[in-house]
């Protein structure tokens, strides 16, 4: 889009930016988007921030509707928001304000080995990975799952993966939720959404879905890092993956449902793809229980495809994954809503937090934290593009204090798929990335031509505004050696 | 007369559709739908084609046109099948009906783009422009 957004954005600090709720009848609360001058330039170039202000109509919405240093036009909700509702208010929870791909997430692993260890072995390792780890549109993967079974993954999560012998309870107690929220409820998934599903757990998926080996570049806190047991050169193995077919199924059953029970309710809101419902109806709880399944879903799939990623590395440095050191750091949902407790003006609330292209960010000593984090705070993994960095970030109190534990996701899309397809070469990007030592493997070019770094905000700044801004903490950066895309 | 042009949207697709009638807007919708997802690399003549009948129904236009999409969709993704052929298009007030012809993908005659994980209300929109149908639909790919 060619205009730029001119609708009010108030300086409250360096790092903050309010939407009045005065900008537009309806608001219920402010709009609040973290961003520095820079950023915020970027911001304007889209319909993000309007789409911020229109998520503020939502009934219940408590604090504010925030927008993240990474937000971009989404549908309905901007992509990095964050909106909590209070449920004894009539709070609603709404589909679009969690997206299609249900618990996109990501995963890191820690390994022992340093990139003077990998540099060598670097070609076969992604051409390993990549060959193991389906990618692509409509994928299908190895790991064949009965229509029971099925059923099984979408209540039991990454669980099912380890009970099958695909990692370790080591791994459930590094995941969030322990990779499976409680109150999924297989039943509420539509026969569609299982068709579309179907024969893709393991697998990655396309668009800005990804494997990659990366090593630590730079360290920021050393007294986190050292409780996290990472070191300068250190490399690390990053998915990103979400619920397939399933999840888009989920939310676009859900969408349809609410949209025909927005007047019985007598919800008002400026766009359909924000339709919604409380959290407490019959609708709002059927959502939750599909959004669930499809959450553990994804969960499963993350951990399938770790432990894809893990043979690979055992074949290409003979030896175990265990002796390698592959041990899960951490792994967090980016599009989730959930259940929970927040202080509101000094007063417990139950709130339904949505977040969309957001990640929770738990600072220390909350119980939801695992025992091993618990003095530093909750891993938050924040992937950049290709080209540039990834980061690990902990959760901090201030985050707990303002955004319902929550802070950024990513770098951010800057230009559209389109646009970055005719402007950018294939071959020239491959020739740069080359240059960079970095060995990219994909299924299609068009997809690592929409994901070239220039389509992206740079993840360096974004982070930077949450660091400074409190709302998490820089613990490390990662630079990527080797990239498998769908 | 183009059926479509892709518009700017910073992390999705947007197309503008056109019709001459509304049936021929839905005809459109089809044709932009499998240029997102694939482009054919090779004919094949004399494949055996697969005939479906769809039909949907909506409380306005614009849920029927959603549908009709939702429909083609779940056939590309889950049947792997490809549009080939619109027979016919039968639209109603809250209801439509078509005849549709399809291939089975396989990769040697098709190459894949874009994964579309559905289509959007956002800013989903049918209007008569002068007199033509226009459309703006949106794709989260």
């Amino acid at each position: 889009m060619s205009q730029i957004w001119d609708g009010p954005l108030e300086k409250i600090d360096d790092y903050r930016w309010r939407i009045p709720r005065t900008y537009k009848a309806g608001m219920r609360v402010d709009g609040i988007i973290y961003a520095d001058e820079k950023l915020l330039k970027d911001i304007r170039h889209d319909k993000a921030a309007e789409q911020v202000a229109n998520v503020s109509f939502l009934p219940g919405i408590v604090k504010a509707s925030f927008g993240m240093p990474d937000i971009h036009w989404g549908y309905g909700f901007a992509i990095g928001g964050v909106a909590a509702m209070d449920i004894e208010k009539g709070g609603v929870v709404s589909p679009g304000g969690v997206g299609y791909d249900i618990n996109c997430g990501v995963r890191l692993v820690r390994t022992d080995l340093f990139e003077k260890d990998v540099r060598p072995h670097l070609k076969e390792l992604v051409a390993g990975l990549f060959h193991a780890v389906p990618s692509g549109v409509g994928s299908e993967g190895d790991i064949r799952v009965t229509a029971r079974e099925e059923k099984e993954i979408l209540v039991k999560g990454a669980g099912w993966a380890v009970a099958k012998g695909y990692g370790t309870e080591d791994d459930l107690e590094a995941t969030e939720e322990r990779g499976a929220m409680a109150g999924a409820d297989p039943e509420k998934v539509s026969d569609r959404a299982y068709a579309r599903g179907k024969q893709q757990s393991g697998t990655l998926g396309s668009g800005n879905h990804f494997l990659e080996v990366q090593a630590i570049d730079q360290l920021y806190d050393r007294d986190a890092a050292d409780a996290l047991g990472l070191v300068e050169g250190q490399v690390m193995v990053m998915i990103h993956s979400g619920s397939r077919g399933l999840g888009y199924q989920v939310c676009d059953d859900s969408l349809k449902t609410m949209n025909t029970c927005l007047e019985k309710y007598h919800i008002h809101v400026p766009d359909r793809q924000l339709a919604c419902a409380p959290v407490e109806s019959p609708e709002g709880k059927d959502y939750l229980a599909a959004m669930r399944a499809a959450a553990n879903y994804a969960w499963n799939n993350r951990q399938c495809l770790m432990h894809l990623a893990r043979q690979v590395f055992e074949k290409v440095f003979v030896s175990s994954w265990q002796k390698l050191g592959m041990r899960l750091v951490y792994d967090v949902a980016h599009n989730i809503a959930k259940i929970e407790t927040h202080r509101v003006k000094g007063e417990e609330r139950t709130l339904c937090v949505h977040r969309k292209g957001a990640t929770r960010a738990f600072g220390p000593g909350h119980p939801a934290v695992p025992e091993r984090y618990k003095r530093i705070g909750q891993p938050v993994i924040i992937p950049g593009d290709m080209g540039r960095n990834s980061y690990l970030l902990v959760g901090t109190q201030a985050a707990m204090d303002e955004t319902f534990g929550s802070t950024c996701h990513g770098a951010g899309r800057l230009r559209s798929r389109h646009e970055a397809k005719r402007v950018v070469d294939f071959h020239a990007l491959m020739k740069e990335l080359e240059a960079k030592g970095i060995v990219v493997m994909a299924s299609g070019h068009g997809t690592v031509v929409e994901e070239a770094p220039s389509a992206y905000k740079d993840v360096n700044d974004v982070v930077g505004v949450v660091h400074n801004a409190g709302i998490a903490r820089r613990v490390c950066r990662m630079r990527p050696l080797g990239v498998v895309k769908g | 007369m183009k059926r479509y042009e892709f518009l700017k949207h910073t992390a999705d697709v947007a197309v503008r559709l056109f019709g001459r009638s509304l049936k021929d807007l839905f005809e459109s919708a089809a044709w932009a739908m499998f240029a997102v997802l694939l482009e054919k690399t090779k004919n094949r003549p004399g494949a055996a084609l697969t005939e479906k009948e769809i039909s949907v129904c909506g409380e306005a236009p614009e849920d029927l046109l959603k549908a009709w999409m939702d429909e083609l969709l779940f056939c590309y993704s889950v049947e792997h099948l490809v549009l080939v052929r619109i027979k016919s298009i039968e639209l109603g007030d809250r209801e439509m009906k078509a005849f549709v012809l399809f291939d089975a993908f396989d990769r040697e005659h098709y190459t894949v783009k874009d994964e579309i994980k559905a289509v959007t209300y956002h800013e989903l929109e049918i209007k008569k422009v002068r007199n033509r149908w226009q459309a703006h639909v949106i794709f989260d790919v």
